[in-house]
């Protein structure tokens, strides 16, 4: 058996399994995308209606979307270096821990942890119960919880680990005799910062924004959970497929917001490329 | 109808969905559409039932006496059982139970058999109320089997304010972010009430819908959040984060009480919706007579005390309402239901397709996405 038969036997499995649960549904939904429900009835004839109407009603609730997914992205990438960084260079052996702890917080579940933000942000959580207590206000303070601002917070807690675990991949191969040789030469903390560590860890810095911002982009528990009024387009693509049964609207809505989505990861990644020259 | 473990997860929904409802409803219609191949080969007790999480259970014990084995798909809104039928659920499925507003829809599709009275005998045991909706019979032949009911009130925190009168009190400016909303379609039917002159709120001319979405858009405005769910109304009531609602479930009082909280509940002047949900049996249903027999079983005496007591449903077996614990007897306007028809309408969802200036269903639908777009 040659090796090139070989390899694409060994790949063959996993070829199937990928195509089967994933390129096929996508392909199918991609296609109901252009075709329309009416009157509870799937119509099949092919059509730009849904994407027109994305394009005329939704825009505006795509762009704020995209700008939530992005903030969040931002302070997830910002704080999961930043933690990263501690656990490869200061933490000395309990570095590995840290990186367990922030591992192990992914194994608490999405849900429990927006619900968890929702009691400490409420009117009886412990912050408020912290200001009662401390006679900092007379009454329960309610601009905490119900706001974009909750809805940042709870998704940057969420989506830590999966922007902080690939850039500490990332930061394994940096050797600290490179940074001490820096330090050696009289580089700076901002220069050895920019000029070698980012720039090492680009790869795992772009992976972790598109990790997060794909995920972010899409949610739409949290905002319903914790964001009061707030509305992201998630919301109304999990109510086409819900309670108005309305895939080819949905299906047009997820595309559209799948396609900015790559657009901004790709932008991002571009940006990133200002660290090339270093 | 779900009535969760953890409290009142989502006891009436109306066409909204929670994430694990949705979750549950298309992993189910997976399966449902995974085992229909399968069907022929299971036993002929096997009856599939595609309705509200809930309603199965005080049937548990007949289904265990006469070995039947229940096979149920649940969902998150009426609107679900459409889907599922119209996409091959006919000839599979035994059993739905959907609002009573959605009968007449679900008959013009052709996916329901006329029922069999002679089947159902507990039917005689039904109070008259219910049995003259006009929703259930259709040409003569009934189509539905009421099981359960409820309606759609304004509640209230009479500690903090007085009985409130009209819809349009939500908008008062002291209650600015005091009130809470249910996410649901059926609101614009409190709406056309308020802003319009429309006989039937859910026979609304475009201009008429468009003015009802406006109006809850405002409503919005009053709200900091949307509630997911009557335990979500009943907790924002409990708590005192909201002091009146749009949309309601007489159930909520007993919710907010068992949080320590006094809440009440009022028909408006300009009058609600109800709800009332039925047994209905599917067209070339596989097993037609054991779907009737269950039909017949939920409307007998134990079963309703269950729904009406384990569940806190509204019932309708008038000997079983005579039964009730006073706790479950308080929570419904059994003893003035006179009264309540004045106040309450059960009207059938809006047309399938427009009838001349009359919005269609789909209609209702893209308007809504407005609300929760604003």
């Amino acid at each position: 058996m040659s090796t090139a038969y070989r390899s694409a036997l060994l790949v063959a499995p996993s070829l199937l399994i990928f195509s089967g649960l994933f390129i096929a549904p996508t392909l199918y939904f991609l296609l109901v995308s252009f075709w329309r429900f009416e009157s509870y009835e799937l119509i099949r004839e092919f059509n730009l209606g849904n994407y027109r109407e994305v394009a005329r009603d939704y825009v505006a609730l795509g762009i704020y979307t995209l700008f939530i997914a992005t903030i969040v992205s931002l302070s997830a990438v910002t704080l999961g270096f930043i933690y990263a960084y501690i656990a490869r260079f200061k933490a000395g052996r309990f570095g590995s821990i840290m990186l367990f702890v922030a591992l192990i917080s992914l194994f608490g579940g999405y849900l429990m942890k927006v619900y968890a933000w929702r009691t400490i942000l409420g009117t009886e959580g412990i912050i408020n119960n912290a200001l009662l207590g401390l006679g900092i206000v007379s009454e329960p303070v309610t601009w905490l919880l119900y706001n974009p601002p909750s809805v940042v917070l709870t998704l940057t807690n969420f989506l830590f680990p999966f922007a902080m675990l690939p850039i500490a991949a990332s930061m394994r191969g940096i050797h600290d005799s490179e940074l001490e040789s820096a330090r050696d030469l009289g580089a700076p903390f901002t220069a050895i910062l920019f000029d070698h560590v980012i720039p090492r860890c680009k790869t795992g810095i772009t992976t972790g924004f598109a990790l997060c911002f794909l995920i972010a982009c899409g949610d739409w528990v949290t905002p319903v959970l914790v964001g009061g009024r707030m509305t992201m387009l998630g919301n109304l693509i999990a109510a086409q497929f819900g309670e108005f049964l309305n895939w080819p609207l949905g299906a047009a809505m997820s595309f559209s917001l799948l396609a900015t989505a790559f657009l901004v990861v790709l932008t991002f990644s571009q940006v990133m490329r200002v660290f090339d020259w270093r | 109808m779900r009535y969760g473990r953890c409290g009142l997860v989502r006891a009436r929904l109306f066409g909204t969905m929670d994430r694990r409802g949705f979750l549950v409803a298309s992993s189910s219609a997976l399966l449902l559409g995974a085992a229909g191949g399968m069907r022929s080969a299971k036993a002929a007790t096997t009856v599939t039932l595609v309705g509200w999480e809930g309603y199965d259970k005080p049937l548990e014990a007949y289904l265990k006496a006469n070995s039947i084995t229940l096979d149920p798909t649940y969902i998150g809104d009426s609107n679900q059982i459409i889907s599922k039928l119209t996409s091959g659920g006919v000839g599979r499925v035994d059993l739905v139970t959907p609002n009573v507003t959605y009968v007449p829809l679900l008959v013009k599709l052709n996916t329901l058999a006329a029922v069999d009275e002679s089947k159902v005998p507990n039917l005689k045991n039904v109070h008259p109320f219910f049995l003259g909706n006009p929703s259930i019979r259709i040409d003569g032949k009934l189509y539905a089997v009421p099981y359960v009911w409820g309606g759609v009130p304004m509640m209230y925190d009479p500690g903090a304010i007085a009985e409130p009168q009209s819809w349009s009190d939500v908008l008062k400016p002291e209650y600015k972010g005091k009130v809470s909303m249910l996410d649901n379609l059926n609101n614009i039917q409190l709406a056309a009430r308020v802003v319009t002159d429309a006989k039937v709120p859910t026979r609304l001319t475009h201009q008429q819908l468009k003015d009802a979405v406006d109006f809850l858009i405002k409503v919005k405005g009053q709200t900091r959040v949307l509630a997911t769910s009557y335990g979500d109304m009943a907790d924002a009531l409990a708590r005192g984060e909201a002091v009146i609602t749009f949309n309601g479930w007489e159930v909520v009082v007993k919710k907010a009480a068992d949080k320590g909280k006094k809440v009440a509940y009022t028909y408006p002047k300009e009058g609600t919706f109800g709800w009332m949900d039925c047994y209905c049996v599917v067209r070339d249903a596989p097993n037609n007579d054991v779907a009737h027999a269950l039909a017949n079983e939920a409307l007998s005496e134990p079963v309703q005390l269950k729904a009406g007591e384990g569940e806190l449903l509204g019932i309708l077996n008038t000997d079983a309402i005579k039964k009730l614990p006073a706790a479950a007897r308080a929570l419904y306007p059994y003893d003035d239901l006179e009264g309540f028809s004045k106040k309450v309408g059960f009207f059938p969802v809006a047309p399938l397709k427009a009838e001349g200036d009359i919005a269609s269903f789909d209609d209702w639908k893209k308007e809504y996405l407005r609300f929760k777009n604003a």
